[in-house]
């Protein structure tokens, strides 16, 4: 599999000091979002902003973007589900900076969009 | 490059064909996110993984396009179908352009 192309890294193409809107933007490319059909967990309260657990579960989507709108970067993670994922749900750890709202958006193959939105308390930030 | 980085997978002991599994992978990896600064001042460069990708026989299960905001020693946990008996590959791709890989056989009961 090595023989994969590496294909542009879309994270890594937005501009690092992309703002909140821009980041969206380019996800969505404008289309109306719905606040359902996606559950973004995070605990309430974070005391090691280094390392805060995350799972996001997007049942039927293709694809999921979670930012993190206090971090001087704000795409954390795109995750693209092929033809073999069990379930469109990813569970990883992130850097939160600060006290903040973190943000899941998920497309689904025929283009509708959910997120989710939860806050999260840090109480030592993480330099992220 | 970087030095010392292993990676660990974790699957099921025993798969059915038509299972779901869960899988959990980490790789040891500082995540320099590209923020900080040394003691002087001066910026220390990025230096992350910035794509994990997991296929079996070859079609994909996920493919992550990772920031500076996944912390040190990256750990993902997801979900695979299983169809028959097959090889899952992981490959962790760092910014330095080294491609880190490992592979499981799985033998359907």
């Amino acid at each position: 599999c090595l023989a994969t192309p590496v294909r542009a890294q879309e994270i890594s193409a937005v501009p690092v000091n992309a703002k909140l809107e821009e980041v969206i933007a380019a996800f969505t490319e404008g289309d109306a979002i719905s606040n359902e059909g996606v559950i973004l967990t995070v605990p309430e309260l974070a005391e090691d902003g280094y390392r805060v657990p995350v799972e996001i579960d997007a049942p039927e989507a293709q694809e999921i973007l979670l930012i993190a709108p206090g971090n001087p970067v704000l795409p954390v993670l795109k995750a693209r589900f092929g033809p073999l994922a069990g379930s469109q749900k990813i569970a990883t750890r992130m850097r939160l900076a600060e006290t903040q709202d973190v943000l899941a958006l998920a497309r689904l193959p025929e283009g509708s969009l959910r997120s989710d939105r939860q806050p999260v308390s840090v109480v030592v930030g993480g330099c992220a | 490059m970087a030095t010392g980085v292993k990676t660990r997978v974790k699957l099921p002991k025993e798969v059915r064909a038509g299972d779901v599994i869960t899988i959990k992978t980490l790789i040891t990896h500082q995540m320099e996110s590209g923020q900080r600064s040394d003691a002087q001042g001066v910026p220390i460069p990025r230096s992350i993984i910035h794509r994990f990708l997991c296929t079996f026989d070859g079609e994909t299960v996920v493919d992550l396009d990772i920031g500076p905001g996944i912390s040190t020693n990256p750990f993902f946990e997801f979900q695979a179908f299983i169809p028959g008996s097959g090889v899952f590959t992981f490959a962790w791709f760092d910014d330095d352009g080294s491609i880190y890989t490992d592979s499981r056989a799985i033998s359907v009961v």
